[in-house]
Order: structure tokens, then C-alpha cells, then sequence
């Protein structure tokens, strides 16, 4: 089951759209901060993140960039009380799923929660696909990848000469 | 020149007359006058023996003494003349006055005698037409006078006179009465009656008065006004009345005697018996007023005395040089004021000025903190949209848990309380307003407005630490300009940590009393700090060392905390940061405003 992550200061609104998001029929949790989030959240996880960019501490921008570097994928969608036209295209270019501006029409955010979560299977869906091929490509001996190479470049695979360690003409 | 009077000399009347002719008699005669003045009250002490005894004695007593005229003053005296002064003076004239032209009908003159003669029928009768004139509601006319022989002729001239008033203007007469009962009555005549007052020279009850004193008396006690025909009764409780005039008449007797000193032989001047001029009117006009007497029913002729004089006639140099000075004063006043006003409007145009300016300082701060306003109304704002989408889903899904709706409902208000407070918070600060001083906890200024920079703050990532002290710290000033110090402030603070590491951004608000027993506070940033060249033109107007500021603010502050009483001062820690201190004066707790409670919310 997905997780909708809620990151933001503000206890009124976080609780209200975390109501929101539950009867809409998601599994959410919320965090009153980045370090919050970091502590508790298990990134392996289905889900998306509805992050507010001003909060005391590390920003929404600081978390998103955060768990980037740490490889984590989640989509992000950010809620902010201010349109910040620099701040909105700095977390667009940095992968930024949505960009929305509080307060935010109950249907806008489910849509795009929606959206973000479908993103995310997709992402997991293409991930797995990947680990599985390089699971299969790692259990291949030197002399299969050669030829995987070979083959790959559009020769016949009995032709494929050796490039190391192999004597030519065996 | 032998003066005989017979009457008492004493009389007002008579001494007028007497001092009249004898100036007239000094001013005209060509040789020097000598006077002798003798007096019988031959009224009063009318026996015949002594007139005898006393024609004796002026015998005697002038017998060395050449007597050229002699000047019998009343009809008693002349008759006395008449009868002794083959005896005592047989060689003088007689130079008659006060003698009434009846009684001299019946009289022969001799040719050594001549006079003025006296006609009080037309006085007494004018006099009662006065009275009338002036109380034109009197229905009656009240007569007293004495019982001698002149006071009877004196009344009969008043009756052939008011015999001739219509009969709708009753008459009583009072003139047997002592004087005594007369004043007893006097208080009670009823009041649309008028008083004519006669001469008594005896009263009813056989008393002896002198006609003025007794008149006085009766005046003095009368409900009624009173009218007499003598002008000696005028300024003693008359209101007036017509008579001849006393000096006039002296002066035409003595202007008679002076011919007869200067030669002219008695007999030969025409007319032989003088009349005096015509009588005129005197009032009183104490008594005008009063009686209420209308001054416009006066005839014209009248005299007029006692009339107050006004202090213009009374003090006119004195009321010249009070008036210059006055104006003087007024001038003067006049300019202090003009200046004082012109003071005032321009202390009031730089008041203004002042709230104007702290006012668009105030709204460019505001600029500087746009994310105050989006955080803390679209915050709620979203909040509640947000609760609002959930109780309709929660209701739409039918299975009717009211519990979870009441709960949302009850965030719902919670969220648009939060937001209008915001609202509230920032609408003060935007405002216009005039001073207002009143009772400000400065506590409660900072964390009002620490709430209203922390969003801003937490844009930018910058922690906002306050200190304050336990105990209220009471200043009395205008909150929102005292806030507007405070927000000014902490933007100068957050604005010089832009490049301050994360970890340091810090501004640390404090409050506390101060040593001198003022309260002060303290803004403290980790920002660039102030070059030691900018220190001076610190709170300069303009001065600013930001790329768009106005250099307004801190000018504002420093206005806004002399108008309060109070000092703002900066102090570098140069890399380490800036420290801005501000000293209120402590409210007393006996000022005013102290006692009234918080300060209602400003609207």
C-alpha cells in the first residue's frame, strides 16, 4: 500500500490534509519537519511526499535535495503559502513532481497525489525491471559479457572474437 | 442792605434765593454792600406782640446804622415791613420777592417799594400734569401738606388746579394729619395713586417742621412716587416736579435791589412788581428709575439730575489708558497666539508628517515580508479548504460518523481564528494611525510581533530567540509604533545575516529593566556588523548601507523613541554581529493610562 508522507511545520494544516488524503483512501503519515521525516520514514516505500518548502530547520528544498543525493526517488510535491517564482524553478529542475500553492483546491491535490503515486509504481515497476537485468547481467562470466557485448554491436556470437586473455584462432 | 426773612433763614429754599441776590446785588452795585440778615419765622411764631417786641428790637438795634434797602423775603415779612418801617427804617426801600401776586393785589405799594413776585399756581398745576404724564396709570392723587396759612394757600392753588382733572382721577387729600401718621400712611397709599407733596411748616398735629425734612420723611416712606412743586425737593425722594427756579429768582431780586442801590428811585421802575421766569421742570432720575418710569414720557424742557453719570463721564482718562492698554495687552495676546497657533499647526503639520512617514516605513517593512502575510492567511486558508474536502467526503460516504465531522468542524474554526488573528495582528500594523499612548506591556509587543517575522524568518532560515523578562515591563507609548521600532529591527538584523553561515543566523530579542530604571530591549543579529564609519550617520535620514533601502527606518525609530521619551543606540561586534539597544522610561504607576488595564485591540 503507498504512503502519502506529509512534511510540514504547520499542525493545523498538516492534520487537515492528512483527514483529507485518508478518507480520499490513502495510508499517510505526517512529520512535523525534515529531520522528522529522515528519522522515521522508511524510503523503500510505495508513496509520495507533499513537502512544505518554509519550515524552521532544513527547508523543503534542503530534504528534497537530501534524499536525492541519498538515492531515494520518492516524488515530491511541494506546498508552499507563497508564490516564489526562483524557488518554485529550483525545485522544478530538481525533480520536482508538482508545485502547489496553499490554499490548494482539495481535487488539485488529490489529482496530483494520484499522479505522484503512479509515478512512483511506474519508477518501482522500472527499477526492479533494471536490478533484475543487471542481477542477470552480473551473473554472467567475463566470456558471456564479451559476447553479450559483441552481440549487442551485431555480431554473430560464435564470431565474437576474445578481446583478452583468450588466444586468437582457438 | 437789611435781609428780613420770614421765615427760618435756614430754609433750603430761602438760602438759595438769599445767595443768588446777594452775588447778583455784589456783581452789579456800584459801591461796595454791606449785608445784615435778620429772621423771625414769622410763620411759625406769628403773635403779634412779638412782632411788636421784635420791631422793637431791629429799632434799636439799627438805630446808627444807615439801612438803603431792605429785602422782606416772604408775604409775612413784607407785611411785617409794611407795618413797622416808618419806625425803624423810614427812609429805605422795600425790595420785596416770595410774595404771592394774590396776596400783593390786596397789598398797596408805596413808592419806595418795589419786588418779585411769586405765582406757584402755574408751578403746582404743571407739577400734578408732570405726575400724570409720568404714571399715566394713576387714578388718584393724593395731596399732603400742613396746616400754616402758606401750606393752606399752597393747597388751595392745588385745588383750583386738580378741580380741573377728569373725573375718572380721584383726589384725596391728607393735610391735617401729624406728620407722624402721615409717614404711617405714606407706606400703604395704594399703588395707582400718585403723591403731591405740599410745604408743611405745621403739621396736623401742631408741630413746627421745616417743609424739606418733613417732605423727606414722607418720600422716604411712600409706596407711591412723589411729586412736588419745589425744586429744593428734588434729590431728597421727589421724583420731580415744576417750580420756579430759586437761583433765578434770587438773581432777579437782586438784580432789583442793585438799581435801587445804584439810584433808581423804586417808584419809577416799570414794571413796579417783577415776576420771576416762567417755572421749569426737574426730576430726580434716581427716582425715574425707581419707579420704572418710562424716561421717554419726559417732557423734553425737563432737567434731568442724578442721572448716574456713566464711567465714561466719570472716568474717561482712566478708561482712555486702561483701554490703550488693553488694546495693547490684546495686541500683544493676539500675536502670542497667532504665533503659538502657527507653532502648533506646524508642530502638528511635522506630527503628521512624522505618522505618515512611519506609516510608509511601516508598509515598505510589511513589503520586505510578503511571505508574512501568505504564510499566515493561506496557512489556515488551506488548512481549512483542506478539513472542509474531508468532512464532505466523510459525509458523502454515508456511514455517518458525525464524531469525525464534529472534530473537523472544530479544526475548521480553530483555522479561521488563527487566520483573522493573523489578520488583526498585521491590520494594526498596516494601519494609519495618530499616537495613541497607552499602557504597552513591551513583552507582549515583541512576541506579537516575533509571531508576526516568523515566517519570514523561517524563509530565510533564520531563528528568532527572545529573552524577556518575567514581569511585565509597562512603557506608555503607541504600541504600533513601538512595534514598528521592533520590526525594523529584526529586519535590519535578518537582512545583514544573508551571508551569515546557517548554523549562526540567529537574532536574540531581549527585555529587561535596565540599570537607570528604564526598560530596555535589545535586538542582537550574527550578521556583517556596522563599519565604524557608518556608526555616526547611523540614524541618519536616508542613510542606508542596503542595495534597495530607503534609509528610513532607523531615522523613524530614533523619531518614534524621542517622541516616547526614550533612546535608541547601536553597538558593533564587528564580524560578530550588531547589538541595537532601546530604553523606554518605565510608565509610572501613577500615570493615567497605567491603571486602565491592557490596551484594548486596536482596530
Amino acid at each position: 500500500m503507498p504512503t502519502v508522507h506529509v512534511v510540514d511545520d504547520d499542525e493545523g494544516f498538516r492534520s487537515a490534509t492528512t483527514r483529507l488524503l485518508e478518507f480520499a483512501g490513502f495510508a499517510v503519515r505526517g512529520y512535523e519537519s525534515a529531520g522528522d521525516f529522515l528519522l522515521s520514514c522508511r524510503t523503500d516505500e510505495p508513496g509520495c511526499l507533499l513537502l512544505d518548502i518554509a519550515m524552521p530547520g532544513p527547508s523543503g528544498l534542503d530534504l528534497q535535495a537530501g534524499l536525492q543525493d541519498r538515492g531515494v526517488t520518492l516524488p515530491v510535491i511541494f506546498l508552499t503559502g507563497r508564490a516564489d517564482v526562483h524557488t518554485s524553478v529550483r525545485a522544478m529542475k530538481a525533480g520536482a513532481m508538482d508545485f502547489l500553492f496553499k490554499p490548494i483546491e482539495p481535487e488539485a491535490l488529490l489529482d496530483s497525489v494520484r499522479e505522484a503515486i503512479a509515478r512512483d509504481a511506474a519508477n518501482r515497476q522500472a527499477s526492479r525491471a533494471r536490478r533484475e537485468l543487471e542481477a542477470r547481467y552480473e551473473r554472467l562470466t567475463p566470456r558471456e559479457r564479451e559476447v553479450m557485448a559483441g552481440v549487442i554491436a551485431g555480431r554473430l556470437n560464435n564470431r565474437s572474437p576474445p578481446t583478452s586473455g583468450w588466444p586468437r584462432g582457438r | 442792605v437789611v435781609v428780613l426773612s420770614g421765615v427760618d433763614a435756614s430754609l433750603p429754599a430761602l438760602r438759595i434765593i438769599d445767595d443768588a441776590m446777594r452775588s447778583e446785588i455784589q456783581r452789579r452795585s456800584r459801591a461796595p454792600v454791606e449785608f445784615f440778615a435778620e429772621a423771625f419765622d414769622l410763620v411759625r411764631f406769628s403773635e403779634t406782640r412779638f412782632e411788636k417786641e421784635a420791631a422793637g428790637y431791629l429799632k434799636q438795634k439799627y438805630r446808627n446804622t444807615r439801612v438803603h434797602v431792605i429785602v422782606a423775603a416772604q408775604t409775612n415779612a413784607f407785611d411785617f415791613v409794611r407795618t413797622y418801617k416808618s419806625e425803624i427804617w423810614p427812609a429805605a426801600a422795600v425790595v420785596f420777592h416770595s410774595v404771592d401776586v394774590d396776596a400783593l393785589k390786596r397789598r398797596e405799594l408805596d413808592s419806595l417799594t418795589t419786588g418779585v413776585a411769586v405765582d406757584q399756581r402755574e408751578a403746582i398745576a404743571k407739577t400734578i400734569d408732570l405726575a400724570l404724564r409720568l404714571r399715566p396709570a394713576a387714578r388718584r392723587i393724593i395731596v399732603v401738606g400742613g396746616t400754616s396759612p402758606i401750606d393752606r394757600m399752597l393747597q388751595s392753588f392745588a385745588r383750583e388746579a386738580l378741580a380741573r382733572l377728569p373725573a375718572s382721577i380721584s383726589v384725596e387729600y391728607r393735610v391735617d394729619e401729624a406728620l407722624a401718621d402721615l409717614v404711617v400712611a405714606a407706606a400703604a397709599f395704594p399703588p395707582d395713586a400718585v403723591l403731591l407733596a405740599l410745604t408743611v411748616y405745621h403739621d396736623g398735629a401742631g408741630e413746627l417742621r421745616v417743609p424739606r425734612e418733613a417732605f423727606a420723611k414722607v418720600a422716604a416712606a411712600s409706596s407711591i412716587p412723589v411729586f412736588a412743586p419745589f425744586e429744593t425737593f428734588v434729590g431728597h425722594g421727589a421724583v420731580g416736579g415744576v417750580s420756579d427756579s430759586f437761583p433765578e429768582r434770587g438773581r432777579s431780586v437782586g438784580a432789583l435791589v442793585a438799581r435801587v442801590l445804584n439810584g433808581e428811585a423804586p417808584g419809577s421802575i416799570v414794571p413796579r412788581v417783577q415776576l420771576p421766569p416762567p417755572p421749569v421742570c426737574v426730576v430726580d432720575f434716581s427716582q425715574i428709575e425707581r419707579w420704572g418710569i418710562d424716561e421717554r414720557l419726559l417732557p423734553s424742557t425737563c432737567e434731568v439730575r442724578f442721572r448716574t453719570p456713566g464711567a465714561w463721564e466719570t472716568h474717561r482718562w482712566q478708561i482712555v489708558t486702561a483701554a490703550a492698554v488693553l488694546l495693547m495687552q490684546t495686541v500683544l495676546i493676539a500675536a502670542l497666539v497667532l504665533q503659538r497657533s502657527r507653532r502648533r499647526r506646524a508642530e502638528h503639520a511635522v506630527e503628521r508628517q512624522r505618522v505618515e512617514l512611519a506609516h510608509a516605513a511601516r508598509l515598505a517593512s510589511m513589503g520586505e515580508l510578503t511571505a508574512v502575510i501568505a504564510h499566515e492567511v493561506n496557512q489556515p486558508l488551506g488548512a481549512i479548504m483542506a478539513n472542509v474536502a474531508a468532512a464532505e467526503m466523510a459525509l458523502a460516504s454515508g456511514d455517518g460518523n458525525l464524531e469525525e465531522v464534529r472534530q473537523i468542524l472544530a479544526d475548521v474554526r480553530k483555522d479561521d481564528k488563527r487566520a483573522s488573528e493573523a489578520i488583526r495582528r498585521l491590520r494594526s500594523l498596516l494601519a494609519k494611525n495618530e499616537m495613541t499612548p497607552q499602557r504597552v506591556d513591551i513583552n507582549e509587543a515583541i512576541q506579537e510581533i516575533v509571531q508576526i517575522v516568523a515566517p519570514e524568518a523561517r524563509r530565510r532560515g533564520i531563528a528568532i530567540e527572545t529573552d524577556l523578562s518575567e514581569s511585565p515591563l509597562p512603557v506608555i507609548g503607541d504600541r504600533v509604533h513601538i512595534q514598528q521600532v521592533l520590526l525594523n529591527l529584526i529586519i535590519n538584523a535578518m537582512d545583514a545575516m544573508a551571508d551569515t553561515p546557517a548554523a549562526r543566523r540567529r537574532v536574540r530579542v531581549r527585555s529587561a529593566r535596565s540599570a537607570d530604571g528604564g526598560i530596555e530591549l535589545t535586538v542582537a543579529d550574527h550578521g556583517h556588523g556596522i563599519a565604524s564609519s557608518d556608526m555616526a550617520r547611523l540614524f541618519d535620514s536616508f542613510f542606508t548601507t542596503k542595495q534597495h533601502g530607503m534609509g528610513l527606518g532607523l531615522s523613524i525609530a530614533r523619531s518614534i523613541l524621542e517622541a516616547h521619551g526614550g533612546r535608541i543606540w547601536a553597538r558593533s561586534d564587528g564580524a560578530a554581529g550588531a547589538t541595537f539597544h532601546v530604553v523606554f522610561p518605565e510608565a509610572a504607576p501613577g500615570h493615567p493610562s497605567f491603571d486602565a488595564g491592557p490596551p484594548a485591540a486596536t482596530e
